[in-house]
């Protein structure tokens, strides 16, 4: 086990957790490289369907980026997103597939802290977990 | 509304029913009539918009069968504006919750629709049908049967466990529960437009809802909700957790039928269907190459994932997806149950209120945080 690495999809919205992420860079901050960052330009626009299919073709997790409830560029797009990602997490955990394998974050631009911690967090927990097994199913 | 006197008419229900809707075609209370008529040609039932008071003669009101959603039929013919002239339309409650979903997904319009909407017994599968006609006799031995819920074989599995078998909404709820609907026809307006059609028809004679009406519900109701939980808890040994659900799927060739048969599923191009599900030949063989093989055609667990992920909120648990699967995958294992813990965390029952709006219209500042940010 000692030698799986995760691979993380991440989604991150373009006007907070993207720019969170560069300024963790930009301020050489140490964290984990297990993060496949996605920039979108909501958190709004990351239909489930794209979660899935990471998730479906090797991803062992898959994390959303967005805003602060209040703070979304769009207004709501945020708040869309909590109900989208809602439903994912329901619907999976109804069928018995690893929902805790989907994480939804709120960090805002100016939190290149809370970015890095964050994905040393998810980088152990998934670690832990070992590989999704619906991340290599040829037959799904 | 104010309490409208509840309208009975003697005699066998199905007959009383087309005296009915013969009475608002005859009276000009409605310029057509859409409900399920007999074939000429063939057995079971279809849909149909009837205008001529002739025609009301082929109308099977309780026949058995649901071949497709209603809701569907009437989103197509209301996409686009109101029906110009009213019309009656005669829907089980599965369809008319459709209807309102699809009315708050702006693919239908209620507006001139007098909506009949009628106590459900439930459906046979369309390939359980024996090649002799629905009629009367047979009609009514299936309803003594499913009233006692002893229907042996054929009954569509989301019937048989389905609670709303009473409608929520409409005009005109045709009561048959708490009545013999060999002798007795309760029609019970719901709205003060149904109270005005049943006025203007003039059949039958005023009377009261008989009082083992509601003890015959509510008996029903919590014996399905028996009922549905020990198939989702069955269901849930069959296709709980990813190889299970890999396994209950594998009969699946992708025909997406269950989608097209879904009323629901309205989306002109399907995001399955469009340019972002078109690959060049060399993603086809890298995936491959990355996990060893690839099932082709590709995306089926993906498929039925994400169906439920844009429809599942809006689900109304009819059944028809299961109704349309070539191979007889048992849908309604999957789409009920999700439907159910789904629209559970919005407290939300897809159908049940026209003025509720949709999960995924609205929000609210501070929810979900079990689910959602953590």
């Amino acid at each position: 086990m000692s030698d799986f690495e995760p691979k993380i999809v991440g989604f991150f919205c373009n006007w907070c957790t993207a720019t969170a992420a560069d300024l963790a860079g930009t301020t050489r901050m140490q964290y984990p490289p297990n993060i496949r960052p996605i920039r979108v330009m909501c958190s709004g626009t990351v239909d489930p369907v794209y979660v899935i299919r990471a998730l479906l073709n090797g991803a062992d997790a898959v994390i959303v980026g967005g805003c602060r409830p209040g703070d979304c560029h769009y207004v709501s797009g945020n708040m869309k997103a909590r109900r989208r990602m809602a439903i994912l997490k329901t619907i999976m955990k109804s069928l018995g597939l690893a929902e805790d394998r989907v994480w939804l974050r709120w960090i805002s631009a100016a939190e290149g802290p809370k970015f890095a911690k964050i994905a040393r967090e998810m980088t152990e927990e998934i670690r832990k977990k070992g590989p999704s097994e619906m991340a290599g199913a040829w037959e799904a | 509304m104010s309490e409208a006197p509840v309208t009975i008419v003697e005699g066998n229900s199905a007959e009383s029913m087309r005296k009915f809707l013969r009475a608002l075609l005859e009276r000009k209370v409605v310029s057509g009539v859409f409900a399920p008529c007999n074939l000429q040609h063939g057995v079971g039932v279809v849909y149909a918009l009837v205008s001529d008071v002739q025609g009301i003669s082929r109308v099977n009101p309780f026949a058995p069968v649901m071949p497709v959603n209603a809701a569907g039929v009437i989103s197509e013919m209301t996409r686009l504006a109101p029906s110009g002239e009213k019309l009656a339309v005669l829907l089980r409650p599965c369809e008319s919750r459709a209807l309102v979903e699809l009315v708050k997904l702006k693919q239908a319009h209620m507006e001139n629709l007098l909506i009949i909407g009628s106590d459900c017994l439930g459906a046979l599968k369309l390939s359980s049908l024996p090649d002799k006609a629905l009629d009367t006799d047979r009609i009514a031995a299936f309803m003594k049967e499913s009233r006692a819920d002893a229907v042996r074989d054929g009954l569509r599995a989301a019937c048989a466990i389905c609670e709303h078998f009473v409608p929520h909404t409409g005009d005109i709820n045709v009561g048959l529960f708490g009545v013999d609907p060999e002798k007795q026809l309760l029609l019970i307006p719901t709205s003060e437009a149904g109270a005005a059609a049943l006025a203007a028809a003039g059949v039958g004679s005023p009377g009261e809802v008989p009082p083992a009406r509601q003890k015959e519900i509510e008996d029903r109701r919590a014996k399905r909700k028996e009922a549905r939980k020990a198939y989702f808890a069955k269901a849930n040994e069959e296709a709980g957790g990813f190889a299970k659900l890999l396994k209950f799927f594998s009969k699946c060739i992708g025909c997406h039928n269950c989608r097209d048969a879904c009323p629901i599923c309205y989306c002109k191009e399907c995001f399955f269907d469009s340019p972002v599900f078109e690959f060049e030949p060399h993603k086809y063989v890298d995936w491959a190459k990355r996990k060893g093989a690839l099932r082709l055609p590709d995306d089926t667990i993906l498929f039925h994932l994400t169906r439920l992920n844009h429809m599942v909120s809006s689900c109304v648990s009819c059944g028809a997806c299961a109704e349309a699967c070539p191979n007889g995958i048992e849908l309604a294992k999957i789409f009920p149950r999700v439907a159910d813990d789904v629209q559970a965390i919005f407290n939300y029952i897809a159908g049940k209120d026209p003025r509720e709006e949709l999960p995924l219209a609205t929000f609210k500042e501070n929810e979900l945080s079990p689910l959602g940010e953590g």
